[in-house]
C-alpha cells in the first residue's frame, strides 16, 4: 500500500531521511516514535507527497504521490501536529468538515446531498452533531481534533497519517482521541500511520512500532518485541529513568 | 440638490463608489481571512511607482501602474513560496522596493508630477465612462471566481496546508486571490487614492466579522458596508466640499466602531 525505497531528504544541507526503507501493508496500524528531528513528520509529508524525496522512491497505491498529488491526496486523510482553526475565521464545525469533502468533489464541482450525509455520518461518529453551527476556532483542542478526525473520516480515504494528534490535549482527551482512532481503525479498515510521543498512550491496536533516529530506521518491530531496552538506546537515556518518567510502558 | 444626479461626473463617481464598495468588499475579505491586510499598501504604492517611471518614461502612468501593481500582486505568492517565508514579509520587501523606486523616480522627473501623485490621493469625481467598464468588468471576474471557487477558497481560509493535503489546488486558488486583490486594489486607486485604500480594504470586513461568524454574512455585510461608506462619504463631499476620499475613510472608520459597540451589546 504505502513503499517506501531508500528515500533521503536534505533541508539546507541537513540530512533529515536518510536511506528509508518501509513497506506498509494494506490494515497495517504503524506508530512512528523517535527523537525529536528524527525525520518523523517529514516521512509522512513524503508519503502524502507534499515533500519530494532528493533520492528514492515512494509509492502510494500504486502512484507516485508528488507527481500525482491530487489523485493521491483524495485517497490519504493527514492530520498535522498544532492544526488549529483560527479565531478570525468565521466557518462552522460543519464547515471545517465540508473542507474534507471539498478536495474529493474536485474543481467546478458543488456539494451535493451525498456529501452533506457523508459529513453529518462522520460528524455523529465522532460525536460532534452538537457542535455542528459552532464557530470552529472556538471550540477546545479536544474538540479541535474531533473536527479534524470528522474532516478526514468525510472523505473516502484509504489511508490516514496522523502526526502527534495527541499534543496540548488533556489526559482524558488523549485517551478519548485514541479510543476514537481504534474505533475507525477497526470500522473502516484503514491504514494508519500514527507518529507519537506519548508512548503510554499507544492505541492497542497498533501492529508495528517504527523506531526512526537521525533520519534513519532505528528499529521496525512488531508491538510484542518493542521493550524498553530499545526504547533507552533510541533515546540515548538510561533505560531505569526512562521507565520511570515513561511509567506503565507496556504495547 | 438633486440636480447634481443629472451630472455625467457625479453619475461616473456614484457608480465608481458602488463598484468600489463590491470589490473592495469581497477582496477585503480575502485579505483580512488571509491574514495579508498590508497587501493594499504595497499594491498601492506599486502602482505609484509605476506611475512615476511611467512619467520619467514618457509612457502612459495609469498602463504603468496598472503594470506594476499587478506584477506586485503576482510575485507575492511565488517569492514567498519559493523563499519559505510568510506572504507578509515579501508584501513588506515588495512594499519597501517600490517605495524606493518611486522616490528614485520622482527625484529623476523634470516635469509636473501631478498625474502620479492622483493615484496617492484618488480624484472620485474626474472617473470617466471607461473606468467604470473596466472597474464593472472586473468586479464581475471578482464575483465569479468567489461564485466558482468558493468552497475551495474557504478551504484555503480554515488551513492552506490542510487544504492541500486534501487535494485541493490550493497555490493555485492563493495566488489568485492575491492577483484579483491586486487587479480591485489597482483599479480603484482613482477612486479614494492609495494611501486611504487600506482603510476601506479593512474595515469594512472587520466591522462585518465582528458582527458575525458566518462566511457568507461577512461577504454580504463587507459589501454593503463597502458601499454605505463610499456613497455616503461621495455625498458627504458633495454637500460640506470636503475631499471625498477622506470622507469615505472616515465613514468606513465609524462603521467599524459602531460594529464594535453592537458587539460589545451583544456581549460576543
Amino acid at each position: 500500500m504505502i513503499k517506501i525505497q531508500k528515500v533521503s531528504k536534505y533541508f539546507s544541507g541537513k540530512e533529515i531521511l536518510s536511506d528509508i526503507s518501509l513497506d506498509i501493508k494494506k490494515r497495517d496500524f504503524v506508530a512512528i516514535i523517535g527523537p525529536n528531528g528524527a525525520g518523523k513528520t517529514t516521512l509522512l509529508k513524503t508519503i502524502n507527497g507534499l515533500i519530494l524525496p532528493d533520492t528514492g522512491k515512494v509509492e502510494v497505491l500504486d502512484l507516485d504521490p508528488y507527481k500525482n498529488g491530487l489523485a493521491v491526496r483524495k485517497k490519504i486523510g493527514f492530520i498535522f501536529q498544532n492544526e488549529f482553526i483560527a479565531k478570525n475565521v468565521p466557518l462552522s464545525v460543519k464547515d471545517v468538515v465540508c473542507v474534507g469533502r471539498v478536495g474529493v468533489k474536485g474543481l467546478f464541482k458543488n456539494l451535493t446531498a451525498e456529501d452533506f450525509a457523508s459529513v453529518e455520518k462522520a460528524m455523529g461518529e465522532v460525536g460532534i452533531m452538537n457542535l455542528e453551527d459552532r464557530p470552529a476556532g472556538f471550540l477546545s483542542g479536544g474538540e479541535q481534533r474531533k473536527v479534524s478526525i470528522a474532516r478526514e473520516l468525510a472523505r473516502d480515504i484509504e489511508i490516514l497519517l496522523l502526526d502527534e494528534i495527541l499534543m496540548n490535549l488533556d489526559p482524558a482527551s488523549q485517551m478519548e482521541i485514541n479510543s476514537l482512532i481504534s474505533g475507525i481503525y477497526k470500522k473502516h479498515k484503514l491504514t494508519i500511520v500514527f507518529v507519537t510521543h506519548l508512548l503510554r498512550y499507544l492505541p492497542e491496536e497498533i501492529t508495528r512500532v517504527v523506531a526512526l533516529k537521525d533520519g534513519r530506521v532505528f528499529s521496525d518491530f512488531s508491538p510484542r518485541d518493542f521493550n524498553s531496552k530499545v526504547l533507552s538506546r533510541l533515546y540515548d537515556v538510561n533505560e531505569e529513568s526512562l521507565m520511570k518518567y515513561v511509567g506503565n510502558f507496556k504495547l | 440638490m438633486w440636480e447634481i444626479l443629472s451630472y455625467n461626473y457625479f453619475q461616473n463617481a456614484l457608480m465608481g463608489s458602488i463598484l468600489a464598495g463590491v470589490g473592495l468588499g469581497i477582496v477585503g475579505v480575502w485579505v483580512v481571512l488571509l491574514r495579508i491586510p498590508f497587501v493594499g499598501v504595497a499594491i498601492s504604492h506599486a502602482a505609484f511607482a509605476g506611475s512615476v517611471i511611467g512619467l520619467l518614461l514618457g509612457i502612459n502612468p495609469i498602463i504603468m501602474a496598472i503594470v506594476f501593481s499587478l506584477l506586485a500582486s503576482i510575485l507575492i505568492g511565488p517569492i514567498a513560496e519559493k523563499s519559505g517565508l510568510e506572504a507578509n514579509v515579501i508584501i513588506g520587501i515588495i512594499f519597501s522596493l517600490v517605495l524606493g523606486v518611486a522616490f528614485l523616480g520622482l527625484g529623476l522627473i523634470q516635469g509636473p508630477k501631478t498625474e502620479a501623485f492622483n493615484l496617492i490621493w484618488g480624484s472620485i469625481l474626474t472617473l470617466s465612462r471607461s473606468n467604470i467598464y473596466i472597474n464593472a468588468g472586473v468586479t464581475f471576474l471578482v464575483i465569479v471566481f468567489l461564485v466558482i471557487f468558493g468552497k475551495e477558497i474557504k478551504a484555503v481560509f480554515y488551513n492552506r496546508e490542510v487544504a492541500m493535503a486534501s487535494g485541493i489546488p490550493e497555490k493555485f486558488i492563493f495566488f489568485s486571490l492575491l492577483f484579483l486583490s491586486g487587479f480591485v486594489i489597482c483599479l480603484n486607486l482613482n477612486t479614494i487614492g492609495g494611501i486611504l485604500i487600506f482603510s476601506l480594504l479593512i474595515n469594512p470586513p472587520s466591522a462585518a466579522r465582528i458582527l458575525t461568524h458566518n462566511l457568507s454574512k461577512m461577504y454580504l455585510l463587507s459589501i454593503l458596508f463597502g458601499i454605505i461608506s463610499c456613497l455616503t462619504g461621495l455625498i458627504f463631499s458633495y454637500l460640506f466640499a470636503v475631499p471625498a476620499g477622506a470622507a469615505i475613510i472616515i465613514i468606513s472608520s465609524l462603521i467599524f466602531i459602531i460594529s464594535l459597540i453592537l458587539r460589545g451589546r451583544n456581549g460576543r
